[in-house]
């Protein structure tokens, strides 16, 4: 099941570097010893879906359904979040069938990989990966329709063709509904892939066309569809948790007198701290459950807990940053990243400029809390939940509740934002664990407060710049140094360095077009639970780097355009692994290289969208940033009016390149998403710590953009480059990286205050 | 086989191949088998933040004592920790190594053949020691 095999035997080609050529004794060990490093010689290695676990699965019978009524339901095994992914999936195999959008359905599969492929839901992957499988699997059903036309009018199968549909005989003009084909089509073999008839995608009807609305949005306006919020069980419990306000803490006593006093108070459950590394497990505390959600939040405060904070009782975000920032002071840091020789190329250099970025813990923050329903009994473990990641929350329910995964069923409902806080599972394991102790369904409600201080978190980080340059103000040397707690702290005990991955995003894959370039990663510990965030460690290094280079043209006297394309250089391709990336979002280096090429063009798309150069009043200013990830190429340019230290936005402009699009609709919608949400984290989003304890308990306090703060005006580009023949590239993430850094270059334009410390804040009061 | 057995084989390649008698030759060479093993480490650390997550923290901290993080059945996840660890510890080491090689290129670049040649030994020896 192979989409892009790139043949292990490419390793041993001995022939293709004339290097090579002429070895001895050891270079027969090498030519011999290299292909036998994957789990078979010759076996390809697999990249994109074809890596992940479980793979893919382009089935007709697992993801097409046809009654009798022709009502066509598509099974959509990936979570739907609000980038409008059972819309898309279905736009696809409706396609490919044939079939007309008024009748297609969709359903949402239950957490089953071996069933369904990969259903993780993160990586802005759904696309990516199931572009082509779900082409297939539309493509495979419409054949076996027209297969069964075919054999009741005992013709030909060339001789008949679906549309609109119908099957339809040429030679005749006889039509049958696909409703009156279904069971026929049904009992038929699945085409072989290799011969299977994809359209042509000059005929496609829904992918790539801007008219297709959701499939969920009547459901959506009328409040009919299903959260994780909204589950209802026939005799279902309610449950909320007080948890450790300090990770690593634990309770020392409980009173819950008082608590089993309150009206409608069930039962006080005691919770067990996690093991370390304390991966998706529940964080303990004590529950409180109740005949509803407000019973249980008042018999909560009504608890008396002595707790004991533990480890991190002591994290302070202010001591930290002063902590990250005499990490990247030093040069004792683990070498990432090295090309040419910084050190001889900065003590040359005609001007040095350094400068230091500070990143924020950020919460994910979705408009939907955590939540899920669980009703475990008999041997059996089911339940509802708003999960990026149903088999992972399968995997974890099987093995927390001692059941065999087959007796474990979880239902996806929709999730209101997720963001990647709903990736981790804590709190469907918190419902599970309770439904078991008191033998009814539960519902467990995540308030807002429990979801800002508990969660997640973004990292925190501090990046340090260094650029030397030459008497014509061109970079020629770059040093970056980047200290933040890891996400692998949450899967390892106490590592204090990056993960290749994280890496990978935006510091080790930069399309610089720099002679010298050294990266360093001091070590960091973790006092909280890091996650993953939407785009994830692109944030700070988008945040640093697109500001940096702002910077060196301020420094120089130079167009900040100007400058941005020069640093990117000329159109090339490049290789991300020969330039020191080891991840590349997990897809195959040749299908998807760094194209230096489509970063300019997006950068110059938004650049004259903005009118660049145009002379604006005083107070207000322009700003570029561009950035890759998640393999798609972004740019933003941002207008802003700094009035009385107040930050408004009148206009941005963003453009991406992400291949060809299969929604456009949704690809606009997210850029929009990225750019608020862009704005929140530049201007007003901050999760501190004191004490352990987050200071942020809800929107008062953890202020993500209102009406007010949002741009009067934002205008999506869409740069297309290449056919549906060429790989996709994200969606769902990569308009986030540049809109801060964007927004940071806008104001020093408008007030010659550079922001080098997110969320602006208050740093513009004078 | 494992990086440690790729790169024993580079090692006898690098030095005792005539054909790589210049410090900068073995770099090149190196550098493409280490373009190669990154191939390996991205299969293996596989495209989404959570699985690439564990499987890079497990593989880099050796930490196995609880088992690996479930993202499919225990013994499909077991192996691809395996080969994530075994590519480099999730390319940790690949990156590693890559960026002390361009180190080492500065040394041939500036005449100094013995240092260069002795970076690019430890370099091996590392990589080696760390599997």
């Amino acid at each position: 099941m192979s989409n892009n095999p790139v043949a292990v035997a490419r390793i041993a080609n001995v022939s293709r570097r004339s290097i090579l050529l002429g070895l001895s004794a050891g270079s027969l060990v090498l030519a011999v010893g290299l292909p036998t490093l994957s789990r078979a010689q010759d076996a390809p290695v697999e990249f994109g879906a074809d890596a992940m676990p479980n793979g893919w699965r382009d089935d007709p019978n697992v993801f097409v359904s046809i009654a009798d009524d022709g009502i066509v339901t598509v099974t959509v095994h990936r979570s739907e979040m609000g980038q409008g992914v059972r819309t898309s999936i279905a736009m696809v195999v409706a396609d490919e069938l044939e079939a007309e959008w008024d009748m297609v359905r969709v359903t949402q599969a239950p957490g089953n990989e071996p069933r369904y492929g990969n259903q993780d839901t993160d990586g802005s992957r759904s696309l990516r990966h199931f572009f082509d499988p779900m082409r297939r699997a539309g493509a495979s059903a419409r054949t076996m329709l027209e297969q069964a036309a075919a054999d009741a009018w005992n013709v030909p199968l060339s001789e008949v063709r679906a549309e609109g549909h119908v099957v339809r005989h040429a030679g005749s003009d006889r039509t049958m509904s696909y409703g009156k084909l279904a069971t026929a089509a049904a009992a038929l073999p699945v085409p072989d892939r290799e011969g299977l008839r994809l359209k042509d995608p000059a005929t496609f009807r829904y992918v790539g066309k801007a008219d297709i609305g959701l499939v969920d949005n009547d459901d959506i306006t009328r409040g009919t569809t299903t959260y994780g919020i909204d589950v209802r069980r026939e005799g279902m419990l309610y449950a909320v948790i007080a948890r450790p306000p300090v990770f690593g803490g634990r309770v020392v006593s409980v009173d819950d007198s008082a608590a089993l006093q309150v009206a409608g108070v069930e039962r006080v459950v005691r919770l067990d701290p996690p093991t370390i590394p304390a991966e998706f497990q529940p964080l303990g505390g004590i529950a409180v459950i109740a005949r509803n959600t407000w019973a249980a939040i008042k018999g909560r405060e009504a608890l008396v807990i002595e707790w004991e904070d533990g480890p991190h009782a002591a994290y302070s975000s202010e001591d930290f940053e002063a902590e990250l920032e005499a990490a990247v002071q030093t040069d004792d840091g683990k070498l990432i990243l090295n090309r040419g020789d910084v050190g001889a190329a900065l003590a040359e250099a005609s001007t040095r400029i350094v400068a230091e970025y500070y990143i924020p813990h950020l919460a994910q923050a979705p408009m939907e809390p955590p939540a899920a329903v669980a009703d475990v009994h008999d041997g059996s473990c089911e339940v509802w939940a708003c999960v990026q990641a149903p088999q992972v929350t399968r995997l974890r329910l099987a093995q927390r509740m001692e059941l065999p995964e087959e007796d474990v069923t979880v239902n996806v409902t929709l999730l209101g934002g997720g963001f990647g806080r709903k990736s981790k599972p804590d709190f469907v394991l918190e419902a599970a664990i309770l439904s078991r102790e008191v033998g009814a369904p539960v519902k467990l409600t995540w308030t807002r407060e429990d979801d800002l201080q508990h969660s997640y978190y973004h990292t925190v980080s501090v990046e340090r710049l260094e650029a030397g340059l030459d008497a014509q103000g061109k970079a020629v040397a770059w040093l970056h140094r980047t200290a933040a707690p890891t996400i692998g702290s949450i899967f390892a005990p106490d590592p204090r360095q990056k993960l290749p991955f994280e890496l990978g995003m935006g510091l080790t894959n930069m399309p610089l077009d720099i002679p010298n370039v050294r990266a360093e990663n001091p070590q960091a510990p973790a006092h909280t639970r890091i996650g993953w965030y939407r785009s994830v460690s692109n944030i700070p290094h988008a945040f640093a780097i697109q500001s940096f280079i702002a910077e060196l043209a301020e420094a120089t006297g130079r167009d900040p355009l100007e400058y941005l394309l020069e640093v990117i250089g000329p159109a090339r391709l490049i290789d991300p692994s020969e330039i020191g990336d080891v991840w590349n979002y997990g897809e195959s280096p040749e299908r998807y290289p760094i194209d230096t090429g489509r970063l300019r063009k997006v950068t110059e798309t938004v650049a004259e969208a903005i009118g660049w150069g145009r002379q604006l009043p005083v107070g207000s200013g322009l700003g570029l940033a561009a950035h890759y990830s998640f393999v798609s190429h972004v740019a933003v340019a941002t207008e802003v009016e700094v009035v009385n230290g107040e930050v408004h936005i009148p206009r941005v402009e963003i453009a991406i390149d992400c291949g060809a699009h299969v929604n456009p609709d949704r690809i606009r919608s997210q850029m929009e998403g990225a750019v608020i949400m862009g704005v929140g984290q530049a201007l007003t989003t901050e999760i501190t710590f004191q004490d352990g304890r987050p200071q942020q308990g809800n929107f008062d306090s953890y202020l993500i953009p209102r009406m007010e703060t949002a741009p009067r005006e934002i205008n999506v580009h869409l740069v297309s480059s290449g056919g549906y023949d060429q790989p996709l590239g994200g969606v769902g993430e990569p308009g986030l990286p540049p809109i801060a850094p964007s927004i940071a270059n806008a104001i020093f334009a408008a007030t010659g205050t550079r922001i080098r410390r997110l969320p602006v804040a208050d740093q513009l009061r004078s | 086989m494992t990086l440690k057995h790729i790169i024993l084989a580079a090692g006898l390649a690098v030095f005792a191949g005539p054909a790589l008698a210049d410090c900068a030759d073995r770099i090149t060479f190196l550098e493409d088998v280490l373009d190669d093993a990154a191939r390996l480490a991205i299969s293996a650390s596989s495209g989404g933040q959570g699985v690439a997550g564990a499987r890079e923290a497990q593989a880099m901290t050796k930490e196995d004592s609880e088992g690996p993080v479930p993202y499919q059945n225990r013994s499909a996840e077991t192996e691809a920790v395996e080969q994530t660890q075994q590519v480099g510890d999730g390319g940790d080491a690949l990156m590693e190594a890559r960026a002390l090689l361009g180190e080492a290129r500065v040394l041939a670049e500036g005449g100094n053949e013995s240092a260069c040649s002795t970076q690019v030994h430890d370099i091996l020896v590392g990589l080696i020691q760390a599997h």
